[in-house]
Parts: structure tokens; C-alpha cells; sequence
């Protein structure tokens, strides 16, 4: 009875980045699982934001759609992307030491080729706003998942100590 | 012995022992030896290959129950075996001329519990045209349960929203509670739902048309305790699908449920039956897997 909740792979930013990238993803699993530790190195509010893609190439282009809804210190709001240059679920702020925002994504059957790829994801901040919530996002492509970018929708830097665990899930 | 006498009174000894060998014989039967759990999937089995007869060049130790099978030298490693579980062991030897009788069973063995971590019990990838699928048997060694779900079910958008339905050890009485968040994707609030007394759904998550093809919904849902007899057994889940704005309704366009469920049953859950509440069929490509969590 082998484990089927394999780490694969973390990545921890010792200074600043705009990007944080996980490539070569084995298409071994049926699902990944990822979870993001995240904190912005500006003082303007922004999203963690990630994109995927295939064949080690990031998709930036209009392929993402999400859907997500909050509590947060300023009531319940829903939103939804549609034709979005990214995967902005959770709706970020600029966090200080030591808060960071927390993130899990579901990447579900990543590596099939007959279905676009929809993942769903929890998240919580509690610095400036305090925002907890949930997501569904798709990326409207066929291909298998072999590479992930964790950035932010912004131009500034993720702050060092921001980090990223991928597990890959085996089925029977 | 025969003793023939020859020529000049010389004698010749012509020797012949009766060992019951033939080159076209089968192995003797192996003597059985101690078998020891070595993990929480694996066993050792000791044995004694026959010193008279045909020589064996395989041999093999099969499990019961399972008949888990492993090959090797004394002893044998047999891999595969469930945690948790007594087993004995019989080995049998084989040949380019067949297989002997098994031995006599080992010891009995105990395999060890399992060793914390996420373990796949079941999957299921749809490839025909069914609306159903059943996990039954489930081990009754985890501490719980999770199923994963990438799945999209044959239906209009105007005419159903994709529910999936959970009936759990084939309880189709109204013994359960059901209350849901969901979040729309036209920025308005459902809010939360509370049904009780109505069977457990899943939860939207798929919904189909020309323009839709390749979407798929996808979820989560987790049953904790469940082999526990003193409690209910608690469900959350967390589904949902995007489908770009396209559909006819602001649910089927894009939605994010959290849902909490209870099955008012203080019975272990053994079988989890999930089907589409409108009975239309799964699309192919649809997964579904079950996980025992320690």
C-alpha cells in the first residue's frame, strides 16, 4: 500500500522575485496539489496570481477564467474573470512581516489531454483586509500541465520567504 | 544393487538409485517455514525446497486471503499485501514441467496498520455511458476518507445543473442533512442553503453544450471518521467550475460551493455510491478517485 501523496517539489524565494516557477512537472499523477505561502514586497495592495502551461512554456495569454467569493472585513463579495490573462484567485494585499497570505489549489486530472484544466482553491489573508475565501478557475486548454508561475498581477516583487510546495497524487 | 558377473571372474558393481528423478518430473512439494510481517504491505516467507525429486527453479508464496504472490529464494518477499490484515502463506515449486502442490499453510501473520499518509483506495475513469459509479468494500483501516472529482455529466444547462448525488452504504432513506455556500459568477450571492432530509448532493460542477466542450467541473469532498459507530459521519466538500461565462444560467456560467453534510448513521461507511441527480451520464474522460487518509 505505497503512499499517493508524493512531494515533488518546493521552491522558497531567498530575496525578492517577480516569479516563482515550477517546470517539468512529471505527468505521472492524476492531480496536484499545491500550496503557496505568499507575501507581496511592496506596500501596494496585489494579487498572488499563478499561471500554468505546457511543454515548459507558461500561457499568458487570455486562456483563464475564474470564479471566486469571500468573507472579508468589508462583507461577503463574489467575483468573476472571464478571458483573464492569469489565475487570480484570491485577492491578495501587501503583507508584512511575518504575515503572509495562504493558499491550497487543487489542479485536478492536470495531465489529461482530452479536457481543459480546472482547478479549485482555498485562501485566507488576515493583514490590512482580512479576506477568507474560496475559488474555481479553468484554463481553456487541452494539453498537459508540465509547468506552474506563481507570481502577482502587479509589476512588484513577491517578498523573500515567500514559498511553494507541489504534490503529485497518484490514483489506484 | 545388481551385481553382474563378467568375463575372467571380474565383477562390476552396476548401481542404480531409486530417487524418483526424471527429467521430465515436476518439483517435489517445498516444506513451509515461518512467515514475518515485515510492513504494513509486505511479508517474508521461509521454505525448504524437496532434497529428492526434480529441481525446482521457481518458487512461489501465495497469501490467504488475496492470493498475493511473490517468487523468489527463501525467503520470499510478498509485496502488496494489505495493512492491518492475518495472513498465511503457502509456496510451491516450479519447473519447465509444471508447478508442484502448494505446502502446507505458515503461520499466521499480521500485517502492520498502515503508516500515516494520503493512500489511493479506488479510481474510476468514465468511458462509457453509465451514470453511476459505486466504491464498495472500502478498507475499513483509514481514519478518512477523501474523493476527488474531475467530472462533467450530459445534460443541458438549461435543464439541470450537474448535481452528483452521494447515497451512502445504499441508505436511500431520509437520513441526511445538507447545507451549502455558493458563490456565483455574476458577482450575485446565493448564500447559504440548509436541506434536510433529502439525500446528500455533491454539488454542481458540470453541465454540458456545444459551446462547452472540454469544460469540466471539479471538487473535493472529505467524510471524517467513517468507520467510527458513535457518531454521525460529517462530509465537506468544495466544488466547482468556470465555464468562461458561457451558459445560460449565472450558476452554470461559474460557481464555487462549500458544502457541510451529515449522514444521520452511527454505521462504519463501506460503500459510497455516487450517480448524477438528473440520471443522465457522466461524459467520458470524468475521474473519480477515493483516498484513505491516516
Amino acid at each position: 500500500m505505497p503512499l499517493t501523496f508524493i512531494p515533488l517539489a518546493t521552491s522558497t524565494l531567498s530575496s525578492t522575485a517577480t516569479q516563482l516557477n515550477f517546470t517539468s512537472i512529471s505527468g505521472s499523477y492524476t492531480d496536484l496539489f499545491m500550496v503557496v505561502n505568499w507575501k507581496s514586497a511592496s506596500n501596494n495592495i496585489d494579487y498572488p496570481t499563478f499561471w500554468v502551461g505546457a511543454g515548459n512554456s507558461i500561457d499568458t495569454g487570455s486562456n483563464y477564467s475564474a470564479n471566486h467569493f469571500e468573507a472579508g472585513s468589508t462583507g461577503v463579495a463574489v467575483y468573476s474573470y472571464d478571458n483573464a490573462t492569469n489565475t487570480t484567485l484570491p485577492y491578495g494585499q501587501a503583507i508584512d512581516s511575518p504575515n503572509y497570505a495562504y493558499m491550497s489549489v487543487w489542479l485536478m486530472d492536470y495531465s489529461a489531454t482530452n479536457k481543459y484544466k480546472t482547478m479549485i482553491a482555498d485562501y485566507r489573508t488576515d493583514k490590512v483586509n482580512w479576506q477568507s475565501g474560496v475559488g474555481t478557475a479553468t484554463w481553456r486548454n487541452t494539453a498537459a500541465i508540465n509547468c506552474i508561475r506563481i507570481g502577482q498581477s502587479g509589476s512588484f516583487d513577491m517578498a523573500a520567504g515567500t514559498f511553494a510546495t507541489i504534490w503529485g497524487v497518484l490514483k489506484a | 544393487m545388481a551385481i553382474k558377473r563378467t568375463s575372467n571372474n571380474s565383477v562390476s558393481n552396476s548401481v542404480k538409485l531409486s530417487t524418483g528423478f526424471s527429467s521430465a518430473a515436476i518439483p517435489n512439494t517445498p516444506t513451509i517455514g515461518t512467515a514475518t510481517a515485515t510492513s504494513d504491505v509486505a511479508a517474508t516467507v521461509e521454505y525448504t525446497a524437496a532434497v529428492l525429486g526434480a529441481t525446482g527453479s521457481t518458487f512461489t508464496a501465495t497469501s490467504s486471503p488475496g492470493s498475493v504472490t511473490g517468487t523468489g529464494s527463501s525467503p520470499i518477499t510478498v509485496t502488496g499485501l494489505t495493512a492491518s490484515t492475518a495472513y498465511t502463506f503457502t509456496v510451491t515449486a516450479g519447473n519447465a514441467n509444471g508447478t508442484s502442490s502448494a505446502s502446507s499453510a505458515s503461520n499466521s501473520i499480521t500485517t502492520s496498520d498502515p503508516l500515516a499518509g494520503f493512500y489511493s483506495i479506488a479510481s474510476h475513469t468514465f468511458t462509457g455511458s453509465t451514470n453511476t459509479i459505486t466504491f464498495s468494500s472500502i478498507p475499513q483501516i483509514y481514519r478518512h476518507l477523501q474523493i476527488n472529482i474531475t467530472a462533467k455529466i450530459a445534460e443541458n444547462i438549461n435543464s439541470g445543473y450537474g448535481y452528483i448525488l452521494a447515497t451512502i452504504n445504499g441508505d436511500t432513506g431520509s437520513n441526511y442533512v445538507d447545507n451549502r455556500l455558493v458563490g456565483r459568477s455574476n458577482s450575485s450571492f446565493a448564500g447559504a442553503t440548509a436541506y434536510t432530509n433529502s439525500l446528500w448532493l455533491f454539488g454542481s460542477a458540470v453541465t454540458n453544450g456545444a459551446s462547452l466542450n472540454n469544460f469540466f467541473g471539479v471538487g473535493y469532498l472529505k467524510v471524517s471518521d467513517y468507520t467510527k459507530t458513535d457518531r454521525y459521519k460529517e462530509w465537506f466538500s468544495l466544488n466547482g467550475l468556470d465555464n468562461n461565462g458561457i451558459g445560460e444560467s449565472d450558476l452554470g456560467k461559474g460557481s464555487t460551493w462549500i458544502q457541510t453534510a451529515k449522514w444521520k448513521n452511527t454505521a462504519a461507511i463501506n460503500s459510497i455510491k455516487l450517480d448524477t441527480y438528473d440520471g443522465n451520464n457522466f461524459v467520458n474522460g470524468s475521474v473519480i478517485s477515493i483516498y484513505g487518509i491516516i
